[in-house]
């Protein structure tokens, strides 16, 4: 295991730039998602790693050993890591014994030996029993699972991940995602994980990468993405959340009251340190499920009349489109005594859960 | 194979409409049943037939014999020649397959440039007559004339020859040479289609190029490799053009040479060529069934496949200049160098003194082109060329549209007998065509070589035609219905417009086949119904070599002509590849 340190990569195709810039570092024994849409990147970053792409510029080390730099392309076989792929890549002319075997014997480890490491990883992601079956016989979530033996029976210093349950259906995704992180941290290994999934990088990850066109966006644990996001897009990429411009009318170091359109005024925090501000626009962020309904008449900071336009029950919670002035909201309400569509209520947000963006 | 109808319940509410539909599925399929059946199936029954006779139909002496038959399956010079072809063609097979799959690996993995332009080169043979190619060879490396004993001579003072095709070695040699496309382009798709994450899981294992290729690239593609082997195995079995171009008895016996020995030259036997023609067409059968079994692993090895993301090319460093000069060597064997030498012998004059110093003529060009036989050659290969694709494509689309669409009775045996041509080799065809026409006012027609043709070629544009109309999208056949279009406008406005591409490669593909096609014409030929191939033939027959050549060039020309047409006119997809 050891630490995975990345500075300033650039991967460039003729006259596109698909990675910028890119900077981070996984310590030993994280698990660090790269999150973004499709094309923002992150699997670029992932292949550089790999040594399946060629990078442009920047630094790659592994533990102490520099992998990537100017002229420098250590091949992937000789970087020591291993990959589980989105495709499962089983090798469909070998049994599941030899798809996990291949590395070992690849190093020429003796027999009785890769015996005892294939039988002890088969039995890690629990497919004692399978070692003879060849693996086109073998479901998806199955195959998921050799490719996954495969990549940990050869003690890799880091273990990569390209979105390796996107293929899966939803139920069997679900308990993969439990599974994977359990064995990760059971492992202790230090893993980079792609993927588009928000929520599988929110569940899974010690620290999330947020990328967009081929920039890192922002870095930090899946509790301060969603907490704390940075901007526009980070906010609505994670979480979906509300979002309207307004005026700083007041302000400290920590905290502003912004007018928004129509006049309603609301209380919020910035985001980070950088983004005070004493006056000039900024971007409000409610998460909807911080707009809570209060009895009618309730007064203080941040309570507002709204007028609800339509209700969608979710099963735990109603998701609801509200009116403030002029402004609409989506807001998650409890799902009993769900409000009339077309009633008016009164509604409060807490101002520490109103996050405001500078963005410039 | 259910050619009959079901008893349909006739309800009282069963109108004319569906009468008329009901007679439909039967009509069609039997019509079409018959024509494949005249077609493909009586030309094989009547050679088998023909083997067990003494003379040809027409003769009011000939009787029923097995002297033939036990001639050919149980003496020597037979059995030996059937064991030389067999074991040739698994010569040819294995040089064509390991020359085809190292080309498709250069190609397809690693950083060789110009890979589109190589591509092209190395598939281009496949384009041009084999026949064409024998020839150019002979003039390259006959064992006293040929240019480069010639020039080993002239240059380096080398008394005797160099090379010699006109040898076993040499007829292999020349024979793998122009089967390695087929090699190079099952092999080549199979590595395209291969996910390449197959090949980085074998890297991040740990394993370095060569480990990967022979592990996990070539395992992979195995079954693709085999029934590359055995394709080129049949479609070698088979070959006319190359042994007897470059010497047929005397420096290797082949069957298909002995089918034509047979029927050209004294003692004529047709009942012998007949029964030649069975042992061959089992040979083929039991080789279509390998390649079909290994085509079907193929299939079952399908994975799943990522998002299409670029394949990281091997770096090749030093042995760069060694590929290219690899792929090189190949193109200038296969086609450069035999073009050269038929555009030299074709347009110098005898009197030359060393290749050096040659004098150039049209003369000879001028004479050939002018001479009626010539003339009325091109005329026969042109029309010939324009029935055969068209009859073919129409009677493909038809089985295919009948099968996919119209559901038609008996869809099972109508697809059968429209594949199993591909297992006859077209030596084999000529036989039993010869022996059903020859009793018929087509025999000495350019009819006869029609028909050969269509039933040869017909499972080519059936395949074309039948994987056009899959991949048309049921449903927007079934939008145009909803819009009110009745079953044929639907046919004739949607289905056939969306396949016109298909259809129009499986035209250029037949319309090649054709034109260069030659052991099938060489049987069937006479004086009236003569074709190019059989022109050239004639001549290098008549020790004029100079003549074969340059007719090789102008069938080279119209073939040429033809492809350059349907890519860049008619923007037609020859392969896969482009």
């Amino acid at each position: 295991m050891a630490q995975l340190k990345v500075e300033d990569l650039v991967v460039r195709y003729g006259k596109v730039t698909a990675v910028r810039d890119v900077s981070f570092t996984v310590e030993d024994g994280e698990f660090v998602s790269l999150l973004g849409p499709s094309g923002c990147g992150k699997t670029t970053t992932l292949r550089c790693i790999a040594g399946l792409e060629a990078s442009s510029a920047g630094v790659i080390r592994i533990g102490e050993e520099i992998v990537a730099a100017d002229g420098l392309e250590v091949p992937p076989e000789k970087r020591g890591i291993n990959m589980v792929f989105q495709s499962y890549a089983v090798w469909p002319h070998m049994s599941v014994f030899e798809n996990v075997a291949y590395g070992l014997r690849t190093r020429r480890e003796p027999r009785e030996q890769i015996e005892a490491k294939v039988g002890e990883a088969l039995s890690t992601v629990g497919l004692e029993g399978y070692a003879k079956r060849y693996g086109t016989e073998l479901s998806g979530g199955q195959q998921q699972r050799v490719a996954l033996a495969r990549a940990i029976v050869t003690s890799p210093r880091l273990l990569l991940f390209d979105e390796p349950l996107s293929n899966l259906d939803a139920g069997l995704r679900e308990r993969m995602r439990y599974e994977l992180v359990e064995l990760q941290r059971r492992l202790g290994k230090t893993s980079l994980y792609v993927t588009h999934d928000q929520s599988e990088a929110m569940l899974m990850s010690d620290r999330i990468i947020l990328m967009k066109d081929g920039e890192m966006v922002q870095m930090g644990s899946p509790r301060d993405l969603y907490d704390r996001p940075a901007s526009r897009f980070a906010a609505e990429f994670i979480g979906n959340a509300n979002l309207v411009t307004g005026e700083i009318r007041r302000a400290d170091q920590r905290r502003a009251e912004v007018v928004l359109e129509g006049g309603i005024v609301l209380e919020g925090g910035f985001a980070w340190p950088d983004h005070a501000r004493q006056s000039g626009p900024v971007l409000v962020c409610v998460r909807s499920e911080s707009i809570e309904r209060v009895p009618e008449g309730t007064t203080g900071v941040n309570c507002l009349d709204a007028v609800v336009e339509t209700v969608s029950f979710l099963g735990a919670t109603i998701s609801c489109v509200l009116r403030v002035g002029t402004l609409g909201l989506r807001a998650d309400l409890a799902a009993r005594n769900p409000p009339e569509p077309g009633s008016a209520i009164r509604v409060r947000i807490d101002p520490e859960a109103v996050t405001l963006i500078s963005e410039h | 194979m259910t050619l009959a109808t079901p008893a349909a319940p006739a309800g009282m509410g069963e109108g004319f409409e569906a009468m008329r539909r009901r007679r439909r599925g039967v009509a069609l399929p039997l019509a079409l049943g018959l024509l494949l059946t005249i077609l493909v199936i009586v030309p094989i029954g009547f050679m088998f037939l023909g083997a067990v006779r003494t003379g040809t139909f027409v003769d009011p002496g000939a009787e029923f014999s097995w002297r033939s038959v036990i001639l050919v399956y149980t003496t020597l010079p037979y059995l030996r020649t059937l064991g030389v072809t067999v074991g040739a063609s698994m010569l040819v097979s294995l040089l064509a397959c390991v020359v085809g799959i190292a080309l498709a690996w250069l190609i397809a993995r690693t950083d060789v440039p110009w890979k589109r332009g190589l591509e092209n080169a190395v598939i281009a043979p496949l384009y041009l007559s084999p026949f064409v190619g024998a020839l150019a060879w002979l003039v390259l490396a006959s064992p006293n004339a040929g240019l480069l004993n010639v020039l080993a001579r002239d240059i380096f003072g080398i008394s005797g020859s160099i090379v010699n095709v006109m040898t076993a070695p040499g007829i292999i040699a020349i024979m793998a040479l122009y089967n390695v496309p087929y090699a190079y382009m099952t092999v080549s798709s199979a590595l395209k289609g291969m996910d390449p994450a197959m090949e980085e899981a074998s890297y991040l294992n740990g394993a370095g190029v060569i480990q990967t290729a022979m592990k996990v690239t070539f395992p992979v593609v195995r079954p693709a490799i085999i029934s590359a082997f055995f394709f080129v195995f049949v479609l070698t079995c088979g070959t006319f053009s190359i042994p007897a171009a470059l010497g047929g008895t005397q420096s290797m016996p082949f069957l298909a040479v002995d089918i034509y020995r047979a029927t050209a030259t004294y003692p004529i036997d047709y009942a012998r060529a007949a029964a030649i023609g069975t042992l061959l067409f089992w040979i083929s059968l039991i080789g279509v069934a390998f390649y079909r079994f290994a085509s079907q692993v193929a299939t079952r090895f399908v994975t799943v496949t990522a998002r299409g993301f670029r394949m990281r090319e091997v770096r090749l460093r030093g042995w760069r200049a060694l590929a290219i000069a690899f792929i090189a060597i190949y193109v200038v064997l296969a086609i450069i160098l035999p073009y050269l030498a038929l555009f030299y012998v074709a347009f110098t004059s005898f009197t030359s003194a060393s290749i050096a110093n040659a004098s150039y003529t049209l003369a000879n060009f001028q004479a050939v082109v002018n001479s009626v036989a010539v003339r009325q050659s091109i005329f026969n290969t042109l029309l010939i060329g324009f029935i055969a694709p068209t009859a073919c494509v129409l009677l493909g689309v038809t089985i295919a549209y009948a099968n996919r669409r119209m559901k038609v009775h008996g869809g099972a045996f109508l697809d059968y007998v429209a594949m199993f041509p591909i297992a006859v080799p077209g030596i084999v065809f000529g036989t039993g065509i010869f022996w059903t026409y020859l009793m018929t006012p087509a025999y000495g027609t350019i009819w006869i070589i029609v028909f050969a043709f269509v039933a040869s070629y017909v499972p080519f544009a059936y395949r074309m035609a039948d994987t056009s109309i899959i991949q048309v999208d049921k449903a927007l056949e079934e939008a145009s219905a909803l819009c009110g279009a009745s079953h044929w406008q639907t046919a004739r406005q949607i289905t056939f417009r969306l396949i016109r591409p298909g259809i129009l490669s499986a035209w250029i593909l037949v319309f090649i086949f054709s034109v260069r096609e030659i052991s099938a014409a060489i049987l069937l030929a006479s004086p009236s119904n003569k074709v190019l191939s059989v022109m050239s033939w004639d001549y290098l027959e008549f020790g004029n070599v100079q003549n074969a050549a340059i007719i090789g060039l102008l069938q080279t020309a119209i073939l040429v002509i033809g492809i350059f047409v349907g890519r860049f006119v008619l923007r037609v997809r020859l392969s896969e590849n482009g």
